[in-house]
């Protein structure tokens, strides 16, 4: 398993052929959550 | 029930679509009231135009007897119909493309709704219609593309492409830009303009679907990748991507950044696999390992299950082997267009068909 492991990570560029869906998911979780945030945050405001 | 939408107006660039002109005129004049859909017919060989004045006003269809490609027949359509003037929003369609009922109050409400982001365009989702291996193959690479990429893409505000089948536009743009003739991807090519003009928003409104036509065979879905790849880098090295110093630029460099990986990876494995197996046969397999079971496997397990297409678990080794293959055409079209070997302006469109008593029926080649 462990000549496996070093094996993969020997490799020039593991996943960097998927490098842009990585960041795309990424930016959509951000995006996601700064809205919720912002919708959170306007409900809280408005009881207060 | 019918609407009379007269703030959009449907524009169909048409050229031998006698195999589908006639459904999508069918559906599309089921909700629409047939004064507000256009029809630009380039230069038919076929019935397109005789079907299209079976359903539309005389003064709503035009014939050019001249080839002006999908382009340039819609760039006429719009001027000579005065759709600038006459409508608020214009929508320009294939002719294969059969929007949902809901497609135009769906977008008109995310203009409406993201008055803020002042949206010049908005986009809808586009589904294809799964009836073989090739086509249940493109339904997991528009959910991938959709769901991912372009959600990602609204959220900052870079859109790369306004597919031609499922965009509506403030006519306002046509006032400042119109479809150019320099690229095989007329509608990416103004994409681009829009950003580099930085004429407004685009959004995308998942809400809004769009189903339209895939290749029915393995060489025709060759054939429309590697014109979908070639205007990609034609627009790539036309809008002088990723030096104009815009967010959007990013994006489309990451794109290509990522198309590019993809393809020399499988290229450089296929040249060099006879030495790899020789000498080192397990080298194959890791370049795989994170692109199949990380990324492959769970969005495909994620659109058979949304989709209930259960059969499309059969097609596991054809369909990654089709992520291999676009992966070269990525790489062969970039070549092309580096070399100048890559034409624009032309119709360039896959041949259409029709399910009838269980046969594929495709329409003529167009070569």
């Amino acid at each position: 398993m462990a000549d496996f492991r070093k094996e993969i990570m020997a490799q020039p560029i593991p996943g960097l052929n998927n490098i842009s869906l990585v960041i795309h998911l990424l930016v959509i979780v951000v995006a996601k959550t700064s809205t919720t945030i912002k919708k959170l945050l306007g409900k809280f405001i408005k009881r207060k | 029930m019918k609407k009379n939408n007269s703030k959009t107006a449907i524009i169909i660039p048409a050229s031998n679509e006698e195999f589908v002109i006639e459904k999508t005129l069918k559906t599309i004049l089921s909700y629409i009231n047939k004064h507000d859909v256009y029809l630009v017919d380039d230069n038919s060989k076929d019935k397109t135009f005789e079907l299209a004045l079976k359903f539309l006003p005389l003064n709503n269809v035009l014939s050019l007897r001249k080839n002006s490609g999908k382009a340039g027949a819609l760039n006429i359509g719009i001027n000579k119909f005065k759709l600038t003037e006459k409508y608020e929003y214009i929508m320009p369609i294939d002719a294969d493309a059969v929007p949902a009922s809901q497609f135009l109050e769906n977008i008109l409400e995310c203009f409406i709704l993201n008055k803020k982001r002042k949206l010049i365009a908005v986009t809808g989702k586009v589904i294809g219609n799964n009836s073989s291996w090739i086509t249940a193959y493109r339904l997991w690479e528009y959910e991938i593309s959709q769901n991912i990429y372009k959600n990602s893409q609204n959220a900052t505000s870079t859109i790369a492409v306004c597919p031609g089948c499922a965009t509506v536009y403030r006519s306002k743009v046509f006032k400042k830009i119109h479809f150019s003739r320099d690229t095989v991807t007329e509608d990416m090519d103004l994409t681009f303009e829009i950003h580099r003009k930085k004429l407004g928003k685009i959004g995308y409104c998942s809400k809004a679907t769009v189903n339209t036509q895939d290749p029915g065979t393995f060489r025709d879905f060759a054939k429309q990748v590697e014109r979908w790849y070639k205007g990609f880098w034609q627009c790539v090295i036309k809008h002088n991507v990723p030096w104009g110093g815009q967010k959007f630029d990013l994006e489309v460099a990451l794109l290509a950044t990522e198309g590019i990986f993809n393809g020399f990876i499988v290229l450089a494995l296929l040249l060099l696999s006879p030495v790899i197996i020789r000498f080192r046969y397990e080298l194959m397999i890791y370049p795989f390992i994170f692109d199949f079971w990380l990324f492959f496997l769970p969005s495909l397990l994620y659109t058979i299950l949304k989709y209930k297409e259960y059969r499309m678990m059969l097609y596991i080794p054809q369909f990654y082997f089709m992520r291999l293959f676009t992966g070269l055409i990525f790489i062969k079209s970039f070549l092309k267009v580096l070399f100048g070997l890559a034409p624009s302006g032309e119709w360039q469109r896959t041949r259409r068909w029709q399910i009838s008593e269980r046969k594929l029926w495709l329409s003529p080649s167009l070569d």
